[in-house]
């Protein structure tokens, strides 16, 4: 009785959620997942037409969406969802990197963030698993959907450009950090990046292990750069991007001939997760040599407020998104508290924030 | 997960099954079928998902190569041939064993690494996709990077150990590389080569032999690399850029570990041809495998398995009607005993009679929700007619009709079995060879349709075949042979007599026991099983042309409320959901000579009950005498004096548009009612019997085919 007064008690406050997936199964195991964590299952839905049907009738705060369904998929009722009554949603996609393409369209359509679901494979501490699924659903709840959907630009990356070549210092390194919301938002940051100011680029992208290595296919499409998935001792030079590599660390070894030398560690998750922000600027900060910049983007939770202070300590710039455009002021909030961010600046500004900072 | 997952995800998993076979069927005999390719695809990709949810890594692994190989399928990449699809199918049947293990034992036994390896050999032989470094091997590849199952499958070349590398921190995982070199060019020089590359790439390498052996060329071209900290696939594409290298396998394995003893497990690159040959190898003993199960299994039901129907999904508004039942029920009980204990008879007997309503409306609920579409079982039929099929050479299109007729849960359960002995009968021993379909100027695929409808309270089920049909002479013959009957007895039995000795315990027509359906059980398990659901199954059959065999099953232990009226002395049932209007027979009118009844301007026929059912006929005596006589007092009571007297029963339109007469109207009762059988189960007017709390017996009338 006391799990149920207890639900009753906080009827009122909880966050309610529509789940979505055709397998009655899994909508079961999701649904008694997140009731368990104090969250209100207002309304299951099989199949993409349903749920944006349902998210009409109970308008709820978020939505938990499967992509493969009957009749109308998840990519759809994203879209749908986000054009008829805008609500935050969760794509909750099957373990494995197939999914990973669609994922990134609903994500395109203004879905908020990806969450694996839960699998044997990864519920090693299944608890643990299910903690991390109800806080992402109420994080993912209070995200701001006007943030992350498309407002239908023609040519959503234009490339900024600096006065002059010029103005580009030798070497420089940028590091961007980014979790819930972040996908598109590091997309159409690095692809304003003009290949010209011969960047190295580091991207630090919270993201289920096996969705990385479509992520920088897909940055790479979107940008003039180079962009890969870290792999162990890659090299990054000029007018690269290495994406940082699902549940590994990335450090930054050494820099040497113009080319930054990063390692995959499997140190313990920082702030809960892995790749962590932190990890990456700490060593960023300790090996880099060149002018460096650290970008914190949309994003739950602290992951990069210690890392942007070392980087400020070793005298590089600090770039923070700003709350308006974020779908989730969690990191940038928090790095801008440390007081080492040098600026904070809308979605559609970041790209040229960053040429500004290597100008100065 | 609790208990209640692990049913939900047994029970999604049979439906996910069923979907799959039904959907891989419509595959195969439409290779362009896009909504069956988009839905198999699907359905497994759901499988390999809840699999992986509930922790069976195996089996998700499986769902997960079925997966990429219908993947294939849906990019045109793999062609759907009867090889690829018995491949497909056999995984699905694994899957299914894996799901008895599950739902019987709560985890599963089942190894499905050979099916895994055979579906990932038809991958790779038809795609050229190399199906090992696939999703799934990737997968295990991360997974097994830095632990000890990783490690463990490393074969080194020379080294009895790898080095332990003391000295460099934080190191979990060393790279290791088995690496060959030419053995007819300059082994010493190859090598050197090879550590160059390799010392560009990565700080700290190891040998075995020490490095000044590989440089000397003082080995038989095979040395081992071990790289401490490295990514296995890293040190992989460095090697691969050096030409000298002839063939070379990387794994991870721990610091100091030691070599894997069996030489035969390769790692994730093994992809070779010896690795071939072992796909090649397995595939044929599954081959093998399948077909002995198929042999074994061949009295059950390999495909639809005997699973009782022990799960059914309500509909969440009849639970809230049911709620609310129970709770007047409480109440009642409540009002009951409050009342009895004030010896208020008469608020009691109120109470009652609500109490009636609420027990009857919660009847009708309970045996609404026991019925269950007839899709429920013969879902699974079209992949049991397929694989007989396959088995036998032959070709069948097979037809279902009607699979949203629902039946009571228990008889549905019961009939699965009979049902797949009949296709699998009609199968083996009705549908002919396509050759000899073709000699015989019929088309070379046969045809087998299920067809089923609702008549009254029955549901009949028929089988038809268009193959070579039973002959009666043959039959007879046998069951002389087999001692059933004697020469002069099959001599003077009829043809349509002799088609229903194949029910006959121990008879079988075809001399030789096929594997299939010959053994002589399943027939007579057939008839047997129905009769003891009040059923019956019929079998004609035309030479050359076919067999149809109808069962004929009741819809339900059937609780039917009742009006009782009265005709002479005796009394009669009528279903109550028949009925629109009671009026008295004062309305009746003369037409043209005929009695007619008049009702929102329509005219309707007035039967009289007592000409109707011939009532000083002896049938309705014989009747209640066979059903236990004790309402043996047949009235030979004559038709009605008085034309005004009695009553009208106005039938609902959409039933029979007729107004039955009657002396009287006496009673009104919830009753089960117990179809007619065996001499009496054609008797127009008549659809059952009911026996009532003090004993006696009442025939229910059948007011659709009642006499006019």
């Amino acid at each position: 009785m006391n799990a149920a007064d207890a639900a009753d008690a906080g009827a009122a406050a909880a966050t309610r959620v529509v789940v979505v997936d055709d397998s009655r199964f899994m909508r079961t195991v999701i649904s008694d997942v997140l009731e368990a964590g104090g969250l209100s299952v207002v309304e299951t839905a099989s199949n993409g037409a349903r749920a944006v049907a349902a998210v009409q009738d109970h308008e709820p705060d978020v939505v938990t969406m499967d992509l493969e369904m009957p009749e109308m998929d998840g990519v759809d009722a994203v879209e749908e969802i986000m054009s008829t009554r805008p609500t935050p949603v969760l794509v909750l996609s099957a373990h494995a990197a197939e999914g990973a393409d669609r994922t990134f369209e609903a994500m395109e359509r203004g879905a908020v963030d990806v969450f694996e679901k839960p699998s044997g494979e990864i519920s090693a501490d299944l608890r643990r698993e299910r903690t991390r699924l109800v806080e992402t659903v109420e994080a993912v709840a209070d995200a701001d959907v006007s943030a992350t959907t498309p407002d239908g630009r023609t040519d959503p990356h234009p490339e900024v450009a600096a006065e002059s070549d010029a103005a580009y210092p030798d070497d420089p390194t940028l590091v961007v950090g980014a979790s819930t919301g972040g996908p598109p938002v590091v997309e159409e940051l690095v692809g304003r990046l003009p290949p010209a100011a011969g960047l190295r680029v580091l991207v630090v992208q919270h993201m289920p292990a096996g969705f990385t290595a479509r992520y920088a296919d897909r940055l790479d499409d979107a940008s003039g750069y180079d962009v890969r998935e870290a792999s162990e001792r890659a090299r990054v030079g000029a007018g690269e991007v290495l994406v940082a590599k699902g549940d590994r660390h990335l450090r930054v070894a050494g820099d040497g001939g113009g080319r930054l030398r990063v390692r995959l560690t499997d140190g313990p998750p920082v702030n809960n997760v892995r790749p962590a922000l932190d990890v990456t600027l700490a060593s960023a900060a300790d090996r880099v040599d060149g002018p460096l910049t650290a970008a914190v983007l949309t994003g739950m939770g602290a992951d990069g407020a210690d890392g942007v202070r070392a980087v400020d300590d070793a005298g590089g710039t600090v770039i923070a998104q700003d709350e308006a455009t974020s779908a989730v002021f969690g990191m940038p909030g928090e790095a801008i508290e440390t007081g080492a961010v040098d600026a904070v600046r809308p979605r559609g500004e970041l790209a040229a924030a960053v040429l500004e900072a290597f100008e100065s | 997960m609790n208990d209640d997952h692990l049913n939900a995800f047994v029970s999604e998993c049979r439906e996910s099954i069923t979907a799959l076979n039904n959907a891989l069927l419509a595959l195969e005999a439409d290779p362009d079928d896009e909504e069956a390719i988009e839905s198999v695809f699907r359905t497994a990709h759901t499988l390999k998902g809840n699999f992986a949810a509930m922790g069976f890594d195996d089996a998700s692994d499986l769902a997960h190569v079925l997966e990429d190989l219908l993947d294939a399928i849906r990019d045109g990449d793999v062609a759907v041939t009867p090889a690829v699809m018995d491949a497909t199918f056999e995984g699905v049947d694994r899957i299914e064993t894996i799901v008895d293990e599950i739902d019987a034992e709560g985890d599963a036994e089942t190894d499905p690494s050979a099916t895994v390896e055979r579906l990932e050999a038809v991958l790779e032989a038809e795609t050229g996709r190399d199906a090992a470094d696939g999703e799934p091997a990737t997968d295990r590849g991360d997974a097994g990077a830095g632990d000890d199952s990783g490690g463990a499958t490393a074969t080194f070349a020379v080294a009895s150990a790898a080095p332990a590398f003391e000295t460099v921190d934080d190191v979990e995982t060393v790279a290791h590389a088995a690496v060959g070199v030419d053995t007819d060019g300059m082994v010493g020089v190859d090598g050197l080569l090879v550590l160059d590359s390799v010392s560009d790439a990565f700080d700290r390498v190891e040998t075995a032999p020490p490095k000044a052996a590989v440089e000397d060329g003082d080995h038989d071209g095979r040395f081992d690399l071990f790289v401490p900290g490295a990514d296995p696939d890293a040190l992989g594409d460095v090697l691969a850029g050096v030409g000298a290298v002839e063939r070379y396998e990387t794994a991870a394995v721990p610091p100091g570990a030691e070599p894997d003893v069996d030489a035969d497990v390769g790692s994730d690159d093994d992809t070779d041809a010896a690795g071939d040959d072992e796909a090649d190898a397995s595939r044929d003993d599954e081959a093998d495998a399948s077909r002995d199960d198929d042999t074994d299994a061949a009295p059950d039901t390999p495909a639809a398995g005997d699973s009782d129907i022990s799960s059914v999904r309500v509909d969440v508004d009849r639970l809230d009607e049911l709620h609310g039942l129970v709770e007047q029920l409480v109440t009642n009980r409540i009002t009951i005993r409050r009342a009895l204990e004030n010896d208020d008879i008469e608020g009691a007997e109120t109470n009652m009679n609500d109490l009636d309503k609420v027990t009857s409306r919660l009847q009708n609920t309970v045996m609404d929700m026991r019925l269950i579409p007839l899709r429920r079982v013969v879902s699974n039929l079209p992949r049991v007619v397929r694989d007989v099929a396959r088995d036998q050479g032959k070709q069948v299109d097979f037809e279902m009709h009607g699979e949203d007729i629902e039946l009571d849960r228990s008889i549905l359960t019961e009939i699965e079995d009979p049902l797949i002995h009949i296709l699998r009968n009609a199968v083996d021993h009705g549908i002919e060879p396509p050759a000899e379909r073709a000699a015989a100027g019929k088309p070379e695929a046969g045809r087998v349709e299920l067809r089923a409808a609702r008549q009254r309270d029955h549901v009949t089920i028929e089988i038809e075949d268009d193959g070579g049909g039973i002959d009666p002479d043959a039959v007879r013959e046998r069951a002389v042979e087999e001692g059933i009957l004697t020469e002069d007895e099959a001599e003077a039995l009829s043809d349509d007599e002799a088609y229903d000795l194949v029910f006959h315990s121990g008879f079988s027509t075809v001399s030789e026991v096929t594997d299939v359906s010959g053994r002589g059980v399943g027939m007579d398990i057939v008839s047997s099983t129905v009769e003891q659901l009040d059923g019956s199954v019929d079998v004609d059959s035309e030479l050359g042309e076919g067999t149809t065999v109808t069962l004929r099953l009741p819809v339900s232990v059937a609780i039917v409320n009742v009006l009782f009226v009265r005709v002479g002395e005796q009394e009669y049932g009528i279903p109550i959901k028949n009925i629109d209007e009671l009026t008295g027979a004062d309305e009746v009118e003369m037409v043209t000579g005929d009695e007619v009844v008049r009702h929102d301007g329509e005219v309707y026929p007035v039967v009289r009950l007592d000409e109707a059912l011939d009532i000083d006929d002896e049938t309705l005596a014989a009747e209640a005498a066979t059903d236990g006589g004790t309402a043996a007092e047949s009235a030979a009571a004559g038709p009605q004096p008085g034309d005004d007297a009695g009553m009208l029963v106005r039938i609902r339109e959409e039933v029979r548009p007729v107004a039955l007469r009657c002396d009287e109207f006496t009673d009104q009762e919830e009753v089960v009612v117990k179809p007619l059988e065996g001499p009496l189960s054609g008797l127009p007017g008549l659809s059952g019997t009911a026996i009532l709390g003090d004993g006696n017996i009442v025939p229910i009338l059948d007011v659709v085919s009642l006499d006019a």
